[in-house]
């Protein structure tokens, strides 16, 4: 027992009848619904396609903002380190040396300084003994030029 | 008074330069703290921005779940409407025919 279904193709120049049968007909049916949906379907994924270019956008803001946050840490760190470079505690340093006259080793002055050295300049005193002349000391002042 | 610092002039050259040396120091460390505040407001401005960001983003991503479920929900009604059209009589596949293709 087998059941007909007929659909008609209408057409300008004449009115021809496309028979099918019933399972054709049915897959077709389903065919068409499936088309049906899957319109709706795609239309939402065109929604989500959207929302996720939106979302790129709105990450790639995110990393910009970011990096501008990470340039202004470091300008902080560095003015920090400027500010404790300028407010570094001064240096307690002692020499002791030898200073010849001219390029001889006759009458060689042996020294010893004491300086409190700070960032651009340094203070201390001299304390000198010379074979054949009195000991003596001095104040010392030195800028550091570079 | 005056001779005294004329005797120990070595020594008031070098407490004016100390002096002026510390007051520089101060004044230059003043501008670049006030360097640092401004990049710190800055910086909470930008934060505040990134906060909006993440906000915005945590809202699209809600969106996304919506239409998950949006397109669920749609997969669902074809499920339900493959089933009808596997179960309707002949007459009822007619008529979804001619409804579909109504002629005029």
């Amino acid at each position: 027992m087998g059941f007909k279904v007929s659909s008609q193709i209408v057409t300008q120049k004449n009115d021809s009848i496309v028979t099918l049968s019933e399972n054709v007909a049915r897959k077709v049916a389903t065919d068409l619904v499936r088309y049906d949906f899957a319109k709706n379907i795609i239309k939402e994924q065109e929604v989500r396609i959207k929302n996720y270019q939106n979302k790129e956008l709105e990450f790639k803001n995110k990393l910009d903002i970011k990096d501008s946050i990470i340039t202004y840490q470091k300008s902080i760190i560095d003015i920090h380190k400027d500010i404790i470079k300028s407010k570094k505690a001064f240096e307690i340093h002692g020499y002791a040396g030898v200073q010849s006259t001219q390029f001889t080793l006759r009458e060689p002055t042996l020294y010893t300084n004491f300086m409190i050295e700070f960032t651009r300049f340094s203070v201390g005193a001299q304390y000198f003994v010379q074979p054949n002349n009195p000991p003596g000391y001095g104040v010392i002042l030195e800028y550091n030029l570079f | 008074m005056m001779n005294y610092l004329k005797e120990q002039y070595l020594a008031v050259i070098i407490v004016v330069l100390w002096l002026f040396f510390a007051l520089h120091n101060q004044q230059k460390t003043a501008v670049l703290l006030e360097q640092t505040k401004k990049l710190e407001r800055e910086i909470l401005v930008l934060n505040e921005k990134d906060h909006e960001s993440s906000r915005i983003i945590d809202s699209l991503s809600r969106v996304d779940t919506l239409i998950v479920n949006r397109i669920k929900i749609i997969k669902q009604k074809e499920y339900v409407q493959i089933r009808i059209i596997d179960s309707l009589p002949v007459s009822g596949l007619q008529g979804f025919f001619t409804d579909r293709y109504p002629e005029k």
